[in-house]
């Protein structure tokens, strides 16, 4: 789960380098906490929040294989 | 910017820059530009306001453009969101995005769709071609991702002058599908943002999963002439819930030929509703306030709407 935001993350930014994911699952939820560099919040956010909600509902699709919820924090 | 710019005056912004790219004789993407003033219709067509904006060529885009008219000498292109080349410089790219989108919040009800719509069009005469090496890039990164979203399938590429079509196959339709259409919607926005940044060329990019888009489209076209057939019946307004802009766009051509019903999006953003209605009427009580007569309301300082 982590690594397909990975690697989604790292194909829009600037430092791909500085992209890092950590996943927690608890019961029926998995949680992927995404960091980016500073610079590259604006790229994985959208413009109003589009590339986020894509990103999430990516996610969404891959968990309800296991037929888990999701969750995708954005750390600042 | 070493350039000096020039001034423009028009109506409103769009007709502005308009001027300012018919003087250039270059697109709004190559233009560096300004807005001093939106301008403004007044109200009720009195303290009117000119809008005035400032314009100059970019630099990065001087070279670009002198390069590109050796091959294919264009004097201009239609101005559009959507289909904006991917430059080679990001921040130049970028700051054109947001000139395009500034423009848009100006815009009068009447041309919000148009734009986009006439775009294509144009786009589909330049004779350019995708490599075959492009579109291996594109069909690895499609099924790189739907491998990590652990639905392996096949995805087969086709592609039409700078169009490509994607189309994924492998039983996994369902899943990849989403409600209404919603995770393969995602799928091809980031796919085209991430292609975006791999392939510098301008290329328009849709995946396809079986034949859900005809489906749906044939969906939504039934749908509408079912509620236009509602609408003319007992003349009250019906609603379609939000859509893209690709499937409004189907549902306004769907409904264009009908003299006796008219259909309008409304809303904000991407998704917007679409009115179905019968015109002439005005306000009408069952139909609450999308559409009522101008000045009824506190005035909508936001004119998203479209036709």
């Amino acid at each position: 789960m982590k690594e397909l935001v990975a690697y989604i993350a790292k194909s829009l930014v600037d430092h791909p380098e500085e992209v890092k994911t950590a996943e927690t699952g608890e019961d029926d939820t998995v949680t992927v906490e995404l960091t980016v560099a500073k610079d590259d919040l604006g790229k994985v956010i959208g413009k109003q929040g589009r590339t986020a909600r894509a990103i999430r509902s990516i996610l969404a699709a891959a968990a309800g294989k296991e037929n888990k919820r999701s969750r995708l924090d954005i750390l600042e | 910017m070493s350039l000096e710019k020039k001034k423009f005056y028009g109506k409103e912004v769009t007709d502005a820059i308009k001027k300012a790219c018919d003087e250039f004789g270059v697109a709004q993407e190559k233009l560096d530009i300004e807005v001093v003033e939106t301008g403004s219709t007044g109200i009720f067509g009195l303290i009117r306001k000119k809008a005035y904006i400032k314009a100059a060529l970019k630099t990065v885009a001087v070279e670009e453009e002198v390069a590109k008219e050796v091959v294919v000498p264009r004097p201009q292109k239609a101005p559009s969101v959507q289909l904006a080349p991917v430059e080679p410089d990001e921040d130049v790219s970028e700051g054109a995005e947001e000139d395009v989108h500034l423009e848009d919040g100006e815009e009068s009800e009447d041309n919000g769709d148009d734009l986009t719509e006439i775009a294509p069009a144009l786009l589909d005469t330049e004779e350019e071609q995708i490599s075959q090496e492009n579109l291996d890039i594109v069909k690895t990164e499609l099924s790189r991702l739907l491998e990590l979203m652990g639905y392996p399938s096949q995805v087969q590429t086709e592609s039409s002058g700078i169009s490509v079509h994607c189309c994924i196959q492998g039983g996994f339709e369902e899943a990849l599908t989403g409600q209404d259409g919603k995770t393969l919607d995602s799928l091809q926005y980031i796919l085209r943002k991430i292609i975006a940044r791999k392939i510098p060329d301008r290329l328009r990019l849709s995946i396809d999963i079986g034949d859900f888009r005809e489906r749906r489209q044939l969906e939504l076209a039934e749908k509408a002439v079912e509620l236009a057939r509602m609408v003319k019946e007992d003349g009250k307004t019906q609603v379609l819930p939000a859509l893209n802009p690709s499937e409004r766009r189907v549902v306004h051509m769907t409904l264009q030929e009908d003299k006796d019903i008219r259909s309008r999006s409304v809303g904000e953003g991407l998704f917007k509703k679409i009115l179905i209605y019968k015109p002439g009427k005005g306000k009408k009580p069952g139909a609450r306030k999308h559409h009522s007569p101008r000045g009824q309301k506190v005035k909508n300082s936001k004119p998203d709407a479209e036709k």
